[in-house]
């Protein structure tokens, strides 16, 4: 009798809008973290025009785009997909979902000139338009992630001009030791709600950040198979490199809080 | 009547002349500092400078400067007098620095300046060099961390346009360029590939601008070659390739060292034998030929000279080290890396590859883009090398990347110091073999500079 090989069904929405510099890194982390545990991953790629149904996937990504990428995907987003995506929210499904991809998933987004543009729904969250982008390298600690048991560092980098600000149904994934974080100004950065992960970290974030990428994968194996232990570690001799230069170069320490 | 401008000009035209000669004295590169002193006594310094002396410009994401060197060597051979900024000192500074220190030449008859310019740093330059031709290269994504988004940048280029009456001259197959065409068509040159000669559309993979700009519908492709160049098509609104009045008919034979290829006009065929490998730059010797039509010049002898060009410089750059080579090939973003990629999958040749990644501001501060390009591919064809090097200022996060791309650990070294690294992965080649070096910028100075030193090679101010 042959063992029967698990399978993760990973949506990717809107690949060909929302990707840019390094969301493909998340996805060959995710899948890679998969393989090597023995896992299945397949990767449904999902766009304009594509129907997206709540049930079929385990973890859907969604990655950040420019803004026009973003305009030319609003309509289908908002008349065909918002509603598919705030049910598979509500019923437990992962999400990962980066910078713009993060932004799109709460309820506005309001300009600059102060014009309000309705978002997804799905985070009790909004953005506001700022004038001076907000760049550079970054390092968070999430509570989460060492509640969780993993390394509670993130490190990546970060480039937007919107400001996003948390409402009470929403914590923060982690808090700003170096950078900006949601809006530069009141120390939280991404977002997490039920199994939906937000966070402007580019980077790539996951392949560096292991402890996040287990941590997402985790929480989709647990909807599906009801497995709600930690993933078998990997050898992440590399990803710890990689992650302790980050640090160092940003003068962290990771054995202190405040770095 | 010399008025204030005048005198002005003349006391920053003096003093970017000393502090020239004084760092040419001590063997310095002074390919920014004169011109940032004289700008600074003279913002409009360019406009006088420049006025008596026909300028192209050279703008784009990639392939500003080899498109340069080609178009230099196309305008000498046809007996002009070239002035360039040929350091890749791209800026307002290092334009003024070129200017001054070339500046009697500049009266000379029969003498142009061929500048290639920074596509941020052009819209601000545009009036007062007010060139007779520019060439847009392409775009694509690079260095968001710096200019935030693509739309900008293409505001920026649109802006400087608008601030001159230049022909334009550029990429027909990118469907970002075109629109700089758009609305200024009676002043626009197109050059691409025939579609004819393109891949079919599934054998390219394009990550960028797949929808239309004007109407969010997205492309349809009769054909592609690189990136998201190719024959493009919008259902939507009509938006398409335009026709290229300069084209790249057929790919006759490709090699290490170069490319023939039939490159068209109108009805006039002719053989272009170009001089540095890679499909990119058939498209930056496309841009060259049909830079020097728009300047005035023959079709058929300006493709004649390509094969004058001296590209070198870190573009495509073969070294001679003893009885093995480096070919020394800078990448600086996505799309640019895709191709050196590819292009290092096809080597019959590789005893070692190195990667060297800086994230200095000129080589972007964000590394995030080493994950876009596709280096899977290496590993998918069975085409990783004997020696795989990582190294620069973020050598844990190119070996993380590396790792992924599935390069065995057994072949992988890792160091900060490039300079040491580039050594052993060069001893480790067998003799006769090639060592594929991909820095980024600031990685590609720092150890051409060792380079020059251990095999006499020219720097980079000559």
């Amino acid at each position: 009798m042959t063992k029967t090989v698990k399978r993760v069904r990973i949506a990717h929405l809107y690949p060909e809008l929302l990707n840019l510099y390094g969301d493909r890194g998340n996805l060959l982390a995710l899948v890679r973290r998969l393989a090597l545990r023995g896992f299945e991953a397949e990767v449904r790629r999902i766009g304009v025009g594509d129907a997206f149904r709540p049930d079929e996937h385990d973890l859907v990504f969604l990655g950040g785009g420019q803004d026009y990428e973003q305009a030319i995907l609003m309509a289908d987003l908002l008349a065909h997909k918002a509603a598919a995506i705030r049910e598979a929210v509500e019923d437990d499904r992962a999400f990962l979902c980066i910078c713009g991809g993060y932004q799109l998933m709460g309820r506005y987004y309001r300009t600059a000139e102060g014009r309000q543009l309705d978002f997804v729904g799905a985070l009790d969250l909004w953005t506001v338009g700022g004038e001076k982008r907000l760049i550079g390298n970054t390092a968070y600690r999430s509570d989460l992630l060492e509640q969780a048991g993993k390394d509670p560092w993130i490190v990546g980098f970060e480039n937007h001009s919107g400001r996003t600000f948390l409402g009470a149904g929403v914590k923060p994934l982690a808090t700003v030791v170096r950078g900006h974080g949601n809006n530069g100004d009141d120390g939280t950065e991404g977002a997490a709600y039920r199994n939906v992960f937000g966070t402007y970290s580019h980077g790539s974030v996951l392949p560096k950040n292991p402890g996040f990428a287990d941590l997402v994968l985790e929480r989709a194996l647990a909807r599906r198979y009801g497995e709600d232990g930690p993933l078998a570690p990997l050898d992440d001799a590399y990803e710890r490199l990689a992650q302790t230069a980050a640090l160092r170069a940003l003068s962290v320490d990771r054995s202190r809080r405040n770095g | 009547m010399p008025g204030r401008g005048g005198i002005r000009t003349g006391i920053a035209v003096a003093a970017g002349g000393t502090i020239l000669r004084g760092l040419r004295l001590i063997k310095r590169g002074a390919t920014t500092l004169p011109g940032k002193v004289a700008l600074g006594l003279d913002p409009d310094l360019l406009r006088s400078l420049s006025k008596d002396v026909p300028v192209i410009a050279v703008t784009g994401t990639n392939g500003k400067t080899t498109t340069t060197r080609m178009l230099c060597a196309i305008l000498r051979g046809l007996g002009w007098s070239v002035v360039t900024n040929r350091s890749g000192a791209n800026l307002s500074t290092g334009l003024a620095t070129t200017l001054l220190e070339n500046r009697r030449r500049l009266r000379r008859p029969r003498t142009a300046a061929v500048l290639e310019i920074d596509e941020a740093a052009f819209r601000r330059v545009a009036a007062g060099l007010s060139p007779r031709v520019v060439v847009v290269t392409n775009l694509f994504r690079d260095q968001l961390d710096r200019y935030g988004e693509l739309a900008t940048t293409m505001q920026f280029l649109a802006e400087g346009l608008d601030a001159c009456d230049a022909r334009l001259v550029t990429d027909a197959d990118d469907s970002l360029c075109v629109s700089l065409g758009r609305g200024r068509e009676e002043r626009t040159l197109y050059y691409g590939f025939d579609p004819a000669a393109m891949l079919p559309p599934d054998a390219v993979r394009g990550t960028e601008a797949t929808h239309c700009l004007f109407c969010g519908a997205h492309y349809v492709y009769a054909g592609r070659t690189y990136g998201h160049l190719g024959d493009f098509a919008c259902p939507g609104c009509g938006y398409r390739r335009p026709a290229s009045s300069v084209s790249c008919r057929e790919i006759l034979e490709e090699d290490a060292h170069g490319s023939r290829a039939v490159f068209v006009r109108g009805d006039e065929a002719v053989e272009a034998d170009v001089p540095v490998p890679g499909r990119y730059n058939l498209y930056n010797a496309l841009a060259a030929a049909a830079a020097a039509v728009a300047f005035g010049e023959s079709f058929a002898a300006s493709v004649a000279q390509l094969p004058t060009t001296d590209v070198g410089f870190g573009r495509m750059e073969l070294i001679q080290a003893g009885d093995r080579r480096i070919r020394l090939i800078l990448v600086k973003n996505p799309a640019g890396f895709d191709q050196a990629v590819e292009f290092l999958a096809r080597a019959t040749d590789a005893g070692a590859a190195l990667f060297v990644l800086n994230d200095g501001i000129a080589d972007g501060t964000d590394v995030s883009w080493i994950w876009d390009a596709d280096l899977e591919r290496l590993a998918d064809q069975g085409r990783v090398p004997p020696i795989v090097g990582a190294s620069g200022q973020r050598v844990h996060d190119m070996a993380l990347r590396l790792v992924y791309a599935g390069v065995p650990s057994d072949r992988l070294r890792t160091s900060g110091d490039a300079y040491g690294l580039m050594r052993e992965c060069l001893a480790a080649c067998p003799p006769g073999s090639c060592l594929y070096v991909l820095p980024t910028y600031t990685a590609m100075l720092a150890l051409r500079a060792r380079l020059a030193s251990d095999y006499g090679l020219a720097g980079f101010w000559e």
